[in-house]
């Protein structure tokens, strides 16, 4: 019976919103009037829209008193809120006002039947699009039009950086308001604006879908969830990219930034600054704006680039800069800048020296003069002249584990801080560095006048003080150099090298007195050490620690004959020290300021009571003072003497370092001593031996290997080592591993040991950019070069290793050498770094047909042994010509496979060995043994 | 990031007005409600603080401003809209885009 009655309902039903859909109010009203009978809660909504489209449908038609009469029906069947529209939408209608009636605020009003999401929806337009009855004076709209109001003005205080003003102005919006969801957004806006990121979050994420301050959130989303710098490659999402551009006004240029993210991270850096400067103009820019950053960006980018990638740009922005695209006193500011701070150091330091000039005088162009300005970047300068020489004298470099102390360029890192110093007599940080290039070229006469300047142009300053200071005990002007050194620890008590180094002078200036035989002066300076000691027992500062300072005045008191102060002295110190041998080693390594007394005798001597019993904990005491004086005194022989006294012991004592932790510390103390390398090499076979893959362990027995290797084959081995120390944070072999990379000159970081790094310095393939060729330029377009194919356009790469290269090419040199003809042939008795020059250089001409040979020898460098270039040419001829050689003298033959890619290294026949390091000198007990 | 972005001040700005600039903006990124955008903010500060900072943040400068050059437009937009929120009509506009599409 139910389903039977169910049937005509629905069908009335369908009819009835069928009506109601086509406007046809009046039927659709007389069908729901029925339905409403059966189901009010459920029809009586519809009921009420078709009364109201019949209302105004007669009012359009004049019929008002018949409007009135619906209205009146209309009053009876709606609620007091629906009433309000409804009479709104009446009174807007009967004013004439045809688009009123429809006014979302009216709608919204008056649609009952709407959902809560198309509610929504019309209060988004009225927010959007205002509305025409916005107004708080008509009594039906009252509610809405009081959030409208405020939500309108919470968007405006937020415009205006009033975000407590629009939070108090979204406050009395309700819960349940149609517009509560734009109070989420408000919200969210004054989080974002005032950077918390994650609140503003909260609130977008909240808000309801499909309106629109939800659509309107989602760049704001997006820009909230930016990861932090460090926090990986992020792809950005592609959907909301418009949304944010369109938040800088820039949405017009969606296109061109996307296209050239998209060819930068596909490594085509240079198309992608290309597209970048054709397409937006006023590119690269120096703005505080986003051109300015994507300027930032393009340049900075370099030295984070791989070496090939970096090198490749650089390139392609020299001919950018200069060619016939330099536009800007900007770009070729920017270009220099770079050039100098990423390219490292060139074989021309004049280079370097001219593009600076030329980054200093367009930042003058766009700046104006600046001598402050001027005086940091000649500071910079001359840190750059002054860093120690990476520049190896063969494309091998120089072997693992030497340095060269020598400066990149000493007299241009003198000019240039000089010139530092002078354009602004405030910058201290020049006067230091200064100071610090005078210490390290051992230039004593400059270093003392410099500190002078130093100290009349910064009185009060502590790092003078402290140079001054250590002038001052350089010259033996003790007094003077406690002064200064006082005057620094008033300023700052808490730096540790102040009372160190006011403790050596102190300890020198009592050493003095004594040695004038003025002991009581000499005590009373020595007393003046006392509030400077250290009193805890365990303190690994041996020039502060009590016991330290006891042994000092013994050996100062033996020096000037007073044997009972002096044995009284000793035994504070014996009672103060951790164990009795460390006093008496500590007495005979000559501390700073102590003479070497023959007749001074400290008994128990150490080597009988390390014979006794010496333990690892002892050992490590004993190494730490010799590392403590070394570090006070690097050039103290007496410390590689005593080094080497104590290398026996520490041998007996080896198969107690199990650890690893025992293992690198020992290590670390003893490596600067030649005297105990076999110590170490021991140390380092341990270390492998418990962990063979252990970075640590490999960089040391890196270091220890005295043997030239090709820098990139080394480079190759770094990489794969600190990827291991990285991975395992092994903190150490990270620093030494980076120490190692940082001597390998950048060029040869890659694929090109080649000392000379253009060979074709005409410039037959520097790129000059045709703007027609601009918008296929690609990269790789740069690659190509005469040695490797067509000869196209671009920058030269360097052509590969040859195979002979990678083999014993010292024995093939002699092999060769052999063959020649007596008038070309090359040095009989080479050292090995000619060798080498004379083989990479045949490696480059032997890619050339034999016309090119003459004209690539004339451009090689000046630097060349003289007539070697002339010499390989006449070779390669004859070598060519008599078919000897030929997969060295004929381009792209190969030596036959070797066993894992690599031929294996035969002895060397005739060839000088490698220079080593000279052995420690001979320690002679007998005449060591001061006691 | 460009530390004049961060503190939203001219490349020209005085020592008084970054220092200001710096204040006014920590006091809403204190280190306990914001650890890392205080971070950020105090190091912008630190490399233009003075004279000499500013000089040598534009010689030596190489830090990355983004990933991508899209990332650092990205980035620039974060540090930007935070210091300049939009004006309302610029802000209704985009809101009626973003709702039409």
């Amino acid at each position: 019976m139910a389903l039977q009655e169910s049937i005509p309902t629905a069908e009335i039903e369908r009819r009835a919103k069928d009506f109601l859909a086509q406007g046809k109010f009046r039927k659709a009203r007389d069908e729901f009037k029925v339905l409403s009978k059966l189901d009010k809660a459920r029809y009586l909504p519809f009921l009420i829209e078709a009364n109201k489209g019949l209302m105004l449908e007669m009012l359009s038609k004049g019929l008002k008193s018949e409007a009135e009469q619906v209205l009146s029906y209309l009053k009876t069947i709606t609620t007091p809120e629906q009433w309000k529209g409804i009479q709104l939408s009446f009174a807007c209608a009967c004013a004439g006002d045809s688009d009123a009636a429809a006014d979302p605020l009216a709608l919204l009003v008056s649609n009952v039947s709407a959902d809560a999401s198309q509610r929504r929806n019309l209060a988004d337009k009225i927010i959007l699009g205002g509305s025409a009855r916005l107004s708080p004076d008509l009594p039906a709209s009252e509610g809405l039009c009081r959030d409208a109001m405020a939500v309108r003005k919470g968007l405006e205080a937020i415009s205006s950086r009033d975000f407590t003003g629009a939070l108090d102005a979204i406050r009395p919006l309700a819960h349940d308001s149609v517009f509560s969801h734009w109070k989420l957004f408000i919200k969210g806006l004054a989080a974002f604006h005032t950077g918390d990121f994650q609140k503003a979050n909260r609130f977008f994420e909240a808000l309801p879908p499909h309106t629109a301050p939800c659509a309107g959130a989602r760049p704001y989303v997006h820009l909230g969830s930016l990861p932090d710098a460090t926090g990986g490659v992020r792809k950005a999402d592609a959907a909301q990219i418009p949304g944010v551009l369109s938040l800088l006004g820039i949405g017009h240029l969606k296109d061109t930034l996307i296209e050239a993210d998209g060819k930068w991270m596909a490594r085509h850096h240079a198309a992608a600054f290309q597209l970048l400067k054709v397409r937006l103009g006023d590119f690269p820019s120096e703005g505080n704006d986003w051109k300015g950053v994507l300027s930032q960006f393009c340049f900075n980018s370099i030295p984070h680039m791989s070496h090939d990638e970096g090198g490749r740009m650089m390139r392609w922005l020299e001919d950018a800069a200069y060619g016939r695209q330099a536009r800007s006193a900007v770009e070729r500011m920017m270009f220099a800048r770079m050039s100098c701070l990423c390219w490292g150091q060139r074989e021309d330091p004049s280079e370097t020296l001219d593009l600076w000039a030329e980054f200093i005088e367009m930042h003058g162009r766009i700046h104006g003069n600046d001598p402050i300005w001027t005086s940091e970047a000649y500071l910079w300068l001359g840190g750059h002249f002054a860093e120690a020489d990476r520049g190896g004298a063969t494309p091998f470099g120089l072997p693992f584990g030497r340095r060269r102390d020598s400066m990149y360029d000493a007299e241009r890192a003198i000019e240039s801080l000089e010139k530092s110093a002078e354009l602004n007599p405030a910058n201290l940080e020049a006067h230091l560095a200064l100071c610090g290039v005078f210490k390290k070229l051992k230039r004593k006469a400059d270093l003392n006048r410099w500190r002078d300047v130093m100290s009349g142009r910064f009185p009060g300053e502590k790092s003078v003080l402290i140079e001054a200071g250590c002038g001052c005990i350089d010259r033996r002007a003790y007094v003077k150099g406690i002064e200064y050194l006082e005057r620094a620890m008033h300023l700052d008590r808490l730096d540790a090298r102040i009372p160190n180094l006011l403790i050596k002078a102190r300890l020198f200036q009592a050493r003095q007195y004594a040695a004038k035989g003025n002991i009581d002066k000499a005590r009373l300076t020595m007393g003046d050490c006392e509030e400077l000691l250290i009193a805890t027992p365990g303190s690994r500062n041996y020039l502060r620690a009590r016991w330290v300072f006891h042994v000092q005045e013994a050996l100062l008191e033996a020096d000037t004959g007073n044997k009972a102060e002096s044995q009284a002295a000793l035994d504070l110190a014996f009672q103060h020290s951790p164990f009795p041998a460390a006093v008496s080693f500590f007495a005979e390594a000559n501390p700073p300021g102590a003479s070497s007394p023959k007749w001074f005798k400290v008994k128990p001597e150490w080597r009988a009571l390390l014979s006794e019993n010496f333990t690892v904990a002892q050992a490590f005491v004993l190494l730490e003072i010799l590392y403590f004086l070394r570090e006070e005194n690097p050039e103290a022989e007496a410390l590689e003497i005593m080094a080497g006294l104590l290398e026996p012991f520490l041998k007996k004592l080896q198969p107690a370092f199990q650890a690893r932790a025992d293992l690198v510390r020992l290590m670390g103390l003893i490596e600067d001593f030649q005297s105990l390398d076999k110590i170490l090499g021991e140390c380092v076979s341990q270390g492998r031996k418990l962990d063979p893959g252990d970075p640590l362990f490999q960089i040391y027995d890196l270091r220890r290997h005295d043997q030239v290797q090709p820098y990139n084959v080394v480079f190759d081995e770094l990489q794969k080592m600190l990827a291991v120390a990285q991975r395992r944070q092994d903190e150490k072999a990270i620093r030494l591993i980076q120490e190692e990379i940082q001597e390998i000159p950048p060029r040869a970081r890659h694929t090109n040991p080649y000392p000379y790094p253009d060979p074709d310095p005409q410039g037959v393939a520097s790129p000059v950019l045709d703007p027609s060729d601009q918008e296929d330029l690609e990269d790789d377009d740069f690659e190509d070069g005469p040695f490797n194919g067509n000869g196209a356009k671009g920058s030269l790469s360097m052509p590969p290793l040859p195979p002979f290269l990678q083999g014993d090419f010292l024995s093939l040199y002699f092999e060769m050498n052999a063959t020649l003809p007596a008038q070309i042939k090359l040095p009989e008795e080479p050292g090995i770094e000619m060798i080498v020059i004379a083989m990479t250089t045949l490696g480059t001409l032997c890619h050339l047909p034999d016309e090119g040979l003459e004209k690539a020898a004339a451009s090689l460098p000046a630097t060349m042994p003289a007539g070697l270039p002339l010499k390989l040419v006449k070779a390669i001829r004859f070598w060519r010509s008599t078919g000897q050689f030929g997969h060295v003298v004929n381009p792209g033959s190969t030596l036959p496979p070797a066993k894992n890619g690599v031929p294996p290294r035969k002895p060397l026949k005739g060839a000088k060995e490698p220079p080593k390091a000279n052995p420690p000198p001979a320690a002679d007990p007998n005449q060591l043994n001061l006691f | 990031m460009n530390p004049y972005i961060v503190l939203d001040v001219p490349l020209d700005a005085e020592d008084k007005q970054i220092r200001r600039a710096y204040l006014e903006a920590i006091k809403v990124a204190t280190p306990e409600a914001d650890p890392r955008r205080f971070q950020t903010l105090n190091k912008a500060y630190q490399s233009i603080k003075d004279k000499p900072a500013r000089c040598k943040y534009s010689i030596t400068d190489t830090s990355l401003p983004g990933q991508s050059p899209m990332d650092a437009v990205l980035r620039f937009a974060q540090n930007h809209l935070v210091n300049h929120p939009l004006p309302l009509n610029t802000l209704l506009e985009h809101l009626k885009k973003c709702a039409k599409s």
